[in-house]
């Protein structure tokens, strides 16, 4: 296939912790808000004029001074976070919006606040505690949580809209941008995509880690772009999977599960589109802050919600994935160290393929995958073993 | 010259069983003794009160057979103590083992595995209420005809200090299973004996939590598949300082209670969680003056048996009249001692000890005692759920109740953000005039590693001397007691140039010890 | 005076077993021995090992 429109310039993007368009944006006013999980409403953190960047550290090599820090067993991408705070890349950030939902994020910002790393002198902070489960007094808990914290400073110390307006104009944007990610997901269901794992998963990372308003224009080109798209002659791929886990911003997974011929049809992990690109439908009857909460915490997939409810949306969602994308097996990945995933992974990893009957593969990886002879190994292993399992239902090959 | 025997010489070489217990001079032998028979008193009623039950249990549980290994652990917690400390750990120990083989009385009559079918047992369940065990029962005191059982407290937390081995053949299923190897290993222990369906089969209802901390959270879940009961979760908020969150963590308890209502179909009795608060707050009252005598020079009731018994009392037996009767009596012993300013052990540091303690090392603070001198005067572990609750009204008392909770054991200090484990160590430090820091580095704890360098650099600016250990909490394959003994001993040489107290305790074999 | 010979003897026979058994330990060495047989036992049961 053609070269995607925009493509080199996208992963050129994802080569700095503060892009070229962040740092556009940061020149023409705007107040940079770093934030890292789901559980922080990306599109709160992008009324008036501030804008989310969703942190990541590409590039990363020695995790020494993190070590020394933070320890060993702490997640590869905690670590990555703080080394590439210690080393200065984080500068640009005005505020940097955490949860005390995950004990190893939260002690990255903990970390970086106490030994000064941002050297901007109007940095600031926010730290939400959430429910995990979904109640009325939860959603209070969570909406309330993200005013004190997130918005409240950003309005007082950097002079952000956080009017009701503010936001609505927030999510009409943000709603436009997953209107074009919900299109181009439809593309993955096809037999033989328009679009490459990779390529997708490229997509997804530029529009969490750029300024909505600055990557739009750019996006719109690209859906142009593949709504006019041929797919190759041949279809490639030997296997469709669904993948779900822990966060993943590092786009050679992808990368590694094309090389294996393996069709990322649906991403459901942290930094993927399901959930985080679906529009948010709001209504005149209630406040919008509220209405927006509620939206993340019933779409929030994080195993860290306890509920009943939550974890059989969690298995259900999964299964509703493999069908609605034509998938034939799932990967679940972890990154290494992350207690969360750790155990969903293996649970889950037991649950879906004995209790659905779907094929399931369970691996942990390091934060940065890059060459990773294991991984591809074993993705090697599994689209063999979903090969002749399609043979056996007298499917054939693809 | 004739070697100068020392503790070590009564042990037994790898499985350090002592030749013949301590002798602590006339009067404190014999006192320990008449304890020693308490003890044996209490375990044999225990047993001959349900004795074909108790053996079922012993031969079903693997568990099980760690509580037969009891007095050797007390032993074990008095190791080194005369005067006040043998007396208060011996009355506190003995205090908890007949709470402890009551509550095993109970949960074993209700045990569908042991009484399969059985009406009686199953009348007994309708009664039984389940709660993860780092959530405090002191809200079961609301439901004053039910009993409120720690779930896994007798199966794995009380087991994994009695008797280091314990949690290795569960964390084994656990990881043969396909969880990892780097989570924490209490969760992985719990969730080692669902696989192994080794939890009794009790109770009518549970409620789980997000206590204390993320594995906990995800090994929950494992367990309820297996456990099979009606569940509610308790969302005990983390930010316990914030006052913004107070409001939710009362709501939940309501939800909580209103949950507990349908599943017992017992009304919740106002008056007795009152009565029950109130003597929760003269048990905290006593250890408030607990710790104004360990602040002296002479500190009467520092160490494994202190920390114990408040984790104990704290989640366990929060209200219990007959605990705090056995406070006071302690009190009485320490105060005398202090009164009569005497002091008979050899202090030659006095140490904050800092971080979660290691279950499989129990005794850890006996043995920085009796090797180098170092008295433990002051705990993290020991400080939870300090706040007094206003019984007034029914809103006081819940909002009371969800402090109690969110400062619950390894919750007060390693939530709540960083300042809550850090600055209260400077102040510790300074408050009960410490001369070194003790920290424990429990390496699968990743909430409190990952701020790891703060602690270094915070004593380093301080110019207070730290020494860091490592443990993995309850998986003595990974580190051992040897190895946490070493890193002192490497501190205490190198770093204090010092020579230790009882030569014969700086190396020696005990892999094998219970 | 008879009550109080039986209470003698009884107090000394008591103290006569359980003296020894304190001071050499004998209740944590009998458990000792006990544990390897009970270990093979818990070894040796049926397991259903599942979540």
């Amino acid at each position: 296939m053609k070269d995607l429109k925009h493509i080199h310039f996208y992963e050129n993007l994802l080569e700095q912790t503060g892009n070229d368009l962040v740092l556009q944006e940061k020149e023409a006013g705007g107040v940079a808000v770093g934030y890292t999980c789901y559980y922080i409403p990306e599109v709160l953190l992008n009324c008036g004029k501030a804008f989310s960047v969703r942190l990541r550290a590409p590039n990363t090599g020695s995790l020494d001074i993190s070590q020394y820090y933070m320890s060993s067993f702490i997640c590869g991408y905690t670590r990555a976070l703080f080394e590439r705070a210690f080393e200065g890349g984080m500068n640009y950030l005005d505020f940097y919006a955490s949860s005390d939902t995950c004990q190893q994020m939260v002690r990255v910002v903990e970390n970086i606040r106490d030994l000064g790393l941002i050297s901007n002198p109007d940095f600031g902070w926010g730290i939400i505690d959430a429910p995990l489960k979904v109640t009325p007094h939860g959603l209070r808990l969570y909406a309330d949580q993200i005013t004190e914290h997130i918005l409240k400073p950003l309005s007082e110390k950097y002079g952000v809209d956080i009017s009701d307006e503010a936001i609505r104009a927030a999510v009409n944007e943000h709603n436009e941008m997953c209107a074009i990610f919900e299109e181009i997901s439809e593309l993955r269901k096809e037999e033989n995509p328009r679009i490459t794992p990779r390529e997708f998963h490229i997509l997804s990372l530029v529009s969490y880690a750029s300024p909505t308003s600055r990557i739009l224009p750019y996006l719109r080109e690209t859906l142009e772009d593949l709504r006019t798209r041929e797919a190759d002659a041949q279809n490639r791929w030997r296997a469709r999977v669904v993948v779900v886990g822990s966060e993943l911003d590092d786009y050679d997974f992808s990368e590694i599960m094309e090389n294996a011929r393996c069709y990322v049809a649906a991403d459901r992990y942290c930094f993927g589109s399901i959930p985080g690109r679906q529009q948010i439908e709001l209504n005149d009857d209630e406040p919008v802050l509220d209405q927006v909460c509620r939206f993340y915490l019933e779409t929030n997939q994080c195993p860290r919600f306890m509920s009943q409810a939550k974890i059989m949306q969690r298995r259900e969602t999964i299964r509703d994935l493999v069908r609605e994308y034509n998938a034939e097996g799932i990967v679940i990945e972890q990154a290494k160290f992350c207690d969360f995933w750790g155990y969903e992974r293996t649970l889950n990893a037991q649950v879906m393929q004995q209790e659905y009957g779907i094929p399931t593969l369970g691996i942990d990886r390091e934060y940065v995958v890059r060459g990773s002879g294991q991984l591809a190994t074993r993705m090697q292993a599994f689209v063999e073993s979903l090969e002749i399992k399609r043979l056996q239902k007298g499917g054939g090959e693809k | 010259m004739k070697k100068k025997r020392g503790a070590a010489d009564n042990l037994n070489d790898k499985t350090a069983i002592q030749k013949h217990r301590e002798w602590r001079g006339g009067r404190d032998t014999a006192y320990d003794y008449l304890q020693w028979c308490r003890l044996w008193g209490i375990l044999i009623k225990w047993a001959a009160s349900h004795p074909v039950q108790n053996v079922k249990a012993l031969f079903r549980y693997r568990w099980m057979f760690t509580y037969l290994t009891v007095p050797s652990f007390f032993d074990r917690v008095c190791e080194g103590h005369r005067g006040a400390a043998l007396r208060g750990a011996r009355n506190n120990l003995n205090y908890l083992a007949s709470d402890v083989t009551k509550t095993l009385t109970t949960i074993f009559s209700a045990d569908m595995h042991l009484h399969p079918g059985s009406k009686k047992a199953e009348e007994l369940n309708r009664k039984i209420i389940c709660v993860d065990e780092l959530l405090p029962n002191l809200l079961g005191k609301g439901f004053p005809d039910c009993k409120m059982i720690l779930f896994q407290e007798y199966p794995m937390y009380l087991p994994s200090l009695i008797n280091q081995h314990s949690p290795v053949h569960y964390i084994e299923q656990s990881e043969l299973y396909g969880l990892p190897a780097d989570v924490c290993p209490l969760p992985s222990f719990e969730a080692g004996l669902a696989i192994e369906d080794d939890f009794p089969k009790i109770g009518c209802c549970m409620l789980t939590s997000n206590m204390p901390c993320d594995g906990s959270i995800m090994t929950t879940m494992l367990q309820e598949r297996r456990i099979g009961l009606p569940s509610q979760v308790l969302n005990v908020p983390l930010r316990w300082k914030d006052e913004e969150v107070q409001g939710y963590a009362v709501e939940e308890i309501k939800s909580a209670i209103s949950f507990l209502e349908e599943h017992t179909g017992c009304r919740f009795d106002w008056d007795a969680l009152k009565e029950a608060c109130e003597v929760w707050n003269r048990q905290n009252e006593c250890k408030f003056e607990k710790w104004d005598y360990n602040r002296t020079d002479i500190p009467p009731h520092t160490g494994s048996s202190a920390w114990l018994y408040r984790i104990f009392e704290h989640q366990a037996v929060a209200g219990e009249p007959l605990a705090l009767k056995n406070d006071l009596k302690v009190n009485k012993i320490l105060r005398r001692q202090v009164a009569a300013g005497k002091c008979p052990k050899t202090i030659r540091h006095r140490a904050i000890i800092w971080n979660t303690p290691c279950n499989n090392y129990a005794n850890f603070n006996n043995w920085l005692l009796n090797c180098w001198g170092i008295d433990s005067v002051c705990e993290m572990i020991d400080i939870h759920g300090t706040d007094l609750i206003d019984t007034s009204t029914h809103e006081s008392m819940l909002r009371g109740l969800a402090d109690h909770y969110q400062t619950a054991t390894m919750r007060a200090h390693t939530k709540g953000g960083n300042e809550v484990i850090l600055d209260a160590l400077w102040e510790k430090y300074e408050e009960y005039n410490a001369d070194m820091i003790i920290m424990f580095d429990q390496i699968s704890c990743k909430g409190v590693s990952a701020i790891n360098g703060l602690f270094e650099e915070g004593a380093m600016k301080r110019g207070i001397p730290m020494v860091r250990v490592r443990q993995d909490l309850m998986d003595p394959t990974s580190i051992s007691r040897r190895e946490m003994r070493n890193d002192i001993n490497i501190f205490m040489q190198n770093v204090m140039n010092e020579e230790p107290v009882d030569a014969s305790l700086v190396e020696f074999d005990d892999d094998q010890s219970w | 005076m008879k009550v109080i010979k039986v209470m003698l003897a009884v107090t000394a026979a008591f103290l006569a077993v359980t003296v020894p058994v304190y001071w050499f330990n004998l209740d944590t060495k009998l458990v000792k021995l006990l544990e390897k047989p009970m270990m093979k036992h818990y070894d040796s049961m049926p397991r259903d090992n599942r979540l």
